[in-house]
């Protein structure tokens, strides 16, 4: 499902840039967010281990996106 | 998935697999950095991609992480075979992958593109090149996984190797997700 959408993306022309933008990293964020806690099992690890991914996928979401405003 | 309480697989692969993910957030945000200060110019090169490729490897990792989880649990609910199908499975998987992969490069290279077109690819090449390389070694070590288990292995010991395999190939697909991103959709 994920993957359809950021498929959907790539092929829409009827929505703004900004939204398609916001589309992309949001799906990023849960993608990864998914693979982390629940295949990888993280959401059962050590506090210091959550935190560490917690801060990974912000961490790679935010440059995305800070860096989208910084150009 | 059944919860466990502490890391799956051995706690020293971990500490491998984070700084990896560090390695490769620097090389992001190296990418993202260079993006910002020239976005045409990286539009121009990012519209030569194929998003389609970049769907359809998705699919292939996204689908082999699931199967490696589910080699884990079989693991743990004392399903031998079941966990060798799995790991077929994701390694099968996993070479559709670099197979894709390589028709991809093939398809951009006859184009005339390469590592030394612009920065563009230049990052692309190297990014995606270390992240086949996570594969192809990802691929070794779940194969050998696989082929302990046909020895007399402890069962503790068994569960163990499965789940740090598993991790290993579970660092790869996530690092895909944010290539996937940052290369081929990001308007």
């Amino acid at each position: 499902m994920f993957t359809g959408v950021s498929l959907f993306t790539t092929h829409t022309t009827w929505l703004g840039a900004g939204v398609i933008y916001a589309l992309i990293c949001s799906l990023t964020y849960l993608k990864c967010r998914f693979v982390i806690m629940i295949f990888m099992e993280i959401q059962e690890a050590p506090a210091g281990w959550r935190v560490f991914f917690e801060l990974w996928m912000i961490g790679v979401t935010g440059m995305i996106v800070f860096l989208k405003f910084a150009a | 998935m059944r919860a466990t309480g502490r890391l799956p697989g051995e706690e020293g692969l971990w500490s491998f697999i984070a700084a990896d993910m560090m390695l490769f957030a620097l090389l992001f945000g190296s990418f993202l950095s260079q993006r910002a200060a020239a976005p045409s110019q990286f539009a121009e090169a990012q519209a030569l991609l194929v998003p389609t490729f970049a769907i359809i490897n998705t699919i292939f990792l996204l689908t082999s992480s699931l199967f490696a989880a589910l080699a884990v649990q079989a693991e743990r609910g004392s399903r031998p075979g079941g966990t060798r199908l799995y790991l077929i499975l994701t390694i099968g998987l996993g070479a559709a992958f670099l197979a894709a992969k390589l028709a991809e490069y093939y398809h951009e290279i006859s184009a005339g593109v390469s590592p030394a077109s612009n920065t563009f690819f230049m990052f692309y090449f190297v990014i995606t090149g270390l992240h086949f390389t996570h594969v192809v070694v990802g691929m070794g070590i779940l194969a050998f996984v696989g082929f302990r288990m046909r020895g007399e292995v402890p069962p503790e010991r068994r569960q163990y190797l499965v789940e740090s395999g598993a991790s290993f190939w579970h660092m790869v697909d996530l690092l895909w997700l944010v290539i996937l991103p940052i290369f081929y959709l990001l308007p």
